[in-house]
């Protein structure tokens, strides 16, 4: 009679180092780091949350503005990020300016990411730190109060028409997205659909993709790997922070409609397979990927029952990413839509 | 008084709070508090619709057979069973007393077998 979802509302997916999410408080502006900033290009903003990156490393702060490229500019971000070079010294960090902005990650490289004033790690390395720093982003962007209903999801389009892909940590969402792209899809995010109350579309929030490097392996063999310009720095464990221009230039959306929602599940192994689901099956299924609904629960879930009476959705079996791929791309080709439970077989 | 009396007299209302939103005939109910959701059918919101605060569950028991024509005893444990788990849930509170009614009249906010509101 009654069905109950204990999955409770999924949370932004942990800070790469695995570190946790509070601040270590030990900031100040005695501590501050010091030393010549690079500032390259303007603030950027997404979802109405601006922010700026300098970084005393030009190299660093060159691939975090590469990052961010695909965002809005913004003429007078609220919130400051800094990426400090240095070292560990009697406790706390010293700053270390590097002239030729040249520097690879080493023993006695490290670097500390400050936000507004607070430093939020120290000590890790270059892609960590800017792991951090897309997390931190990520933070920002979804606690944000604003009229808008946040999954946690991947979004694509073909032209005006959007596909949702709302799944929690863990089951490819990054992967199938980046995959997606480089097929043809417009990009809008690989972690937060964003569903603007006011007019019932889906905007971009283009942040970089995370991959790690597992993922990237596999879009290597499947001829997708692209060549980022934040990838160079980063080692095997770490996530790759990738622009989607870098997979395919020009190829973010700035908003769409949702015409599908589509709830990858990592099989691999099995074979790649759509279920069609009823609409209430859906938001059965949406509710535990969305990061905001108990801001303002009623207007929010009449907002996603309303998506899920006029979107198409599915359940996505992702056996391999090739195939998931082509089943999402059948569904965008498809103006009739993927009927239930066709086996796509490739 | 027996837990079984208590649960004749509780009289059930849907805790303030919850967000709800209908979809082809089920109920979408969300609990911003626990962050659950729960899909009720089309009987379940008949019961759902007589917890306003009004009707002890006896007396709901006896609107639910009487508009399903059902066997009395079967509809009986079943909406027992769903009130109960309802009111664990904490979706369940009972109304607020009315002002100057006697303390006797029940503690507002209070579920019948869950925790306290």
């Amino acid at each position: 009679m009654s069905v109950a979802l204990p999955t409770p509302l999924s949370l932004p997916p942990g800070r790469p180092d695995g570190a946790t999410t509070k601040p270590l408080n030990v900031a100040g502006p005695d501590l501050a780091p010091r030393g010549a900033l690079h500032e390259r290009g303007p603030g950027r903003m997404a979802l109405g949350y601006s922010f700026f990156v300098t970084s005393d490393d030009e190299h660093v702060a060159r691939a975090a503005q590469d990052m961010f490229d695909d965002l809005e500019p913004a003429d007078h971000p609220a919130h400051t990020f800094h990426i400090a070079s240095g070292h560990i010294e009697s406790g706390h960090i010293a700053s270390r300016h590097i002239a030729s902005g040249h520097s690879a990650p080493g023993p006695d490289r490290s670097f500390s990411v400050w936000a507004d004033g607070v430093m939020t790690a120290e000590h890790v390395s270059r892609g960590v730190a800017l792991g951090t720093l897309v997390w931190l982003v990520n933070q920002g962007v979804i606690l944000d109060p604003k009229r808008l209903v946040l999954f946690h999801a991947a979004a694509v389009a073909a032209g005006d028409e959007g596909v949702l892909l709302p799944a929690p940590p863990g089951c490819g969402k990054s992967t199938l997205a980046a995959a997606l792209v480089a097929s043809g899809l417009s990009y809008l995010s690989d972690e937060a659909g964003a569903l603007d109350l006011a007019s019932g579309r889906l905007l971009a929030y283009p942040k970089p993709i995370s991959l790690g490097s597992g993922a990237m392996a596999v879009l290597s063999a499947l001829g997708m790997a692209p060549g980022g310009p934040a990838a160079d720095g980063a080692s095997e464990e770490e996530e790759v922070q990738l622009a989607a221009a870098a997979i395919r230039p020009g190829s973010v959306a700035p908003s769409c409609t949702v015409r599908s929602i589509v709830f990858p599940e990592l099989a691999l192994g099995e074979s790649t397979a759509l279920h069609r689901l009823r609409p209430m099956e859906a938001l059965a299924r949406l509710v535990p990927n969305t990061f905001n609904l108990a801001q303002r629960p009623q207007e929010h879930l009449e907002a996603c029952a309303e998506l899920c009476r006029r979107a198409e959705a599915y359940r996505l079996v992702v056996g391999d990413l090739a195939s998931a791929c082509g089943a999402v791309l059948d569904l965008g080709r498809s103006a009739g839509g993927v009927h239930p439970d066709v086996q796509v077989a490739r | 008084m027996t837990r079984a009396d208590a649960m004749d007299a509780f009289r059930p209302q849907v805790r303030p709070g919850l967000a709800q939103a209908q979809l082809d005939g089920e109920l979408a109910v969300y609990d911003p508090r626990s962050q659950e959701m729960l899909v009720l059918n089309q009987s379940a919101q008949a019961i759902w619709s007589c917890c306003d605060g009004t009707g002890t569950v006896a007396e709901i028991v006896a609107d639910i057979v009487a508009v399903f024509e059902a066997d009395a005893g079967a509809v009986n444990d079943q909406v027992r069973d769903v009130i109960a788990e309802w009111s664990r849930r904490g979706l369940l509170v009972t109304p607020a007393p009315e002002p100057f009614a006697s303390p006797s009249a029940g503690s507002a906010g209070q579920g019948i077998g869950g925790p306290p509101d």
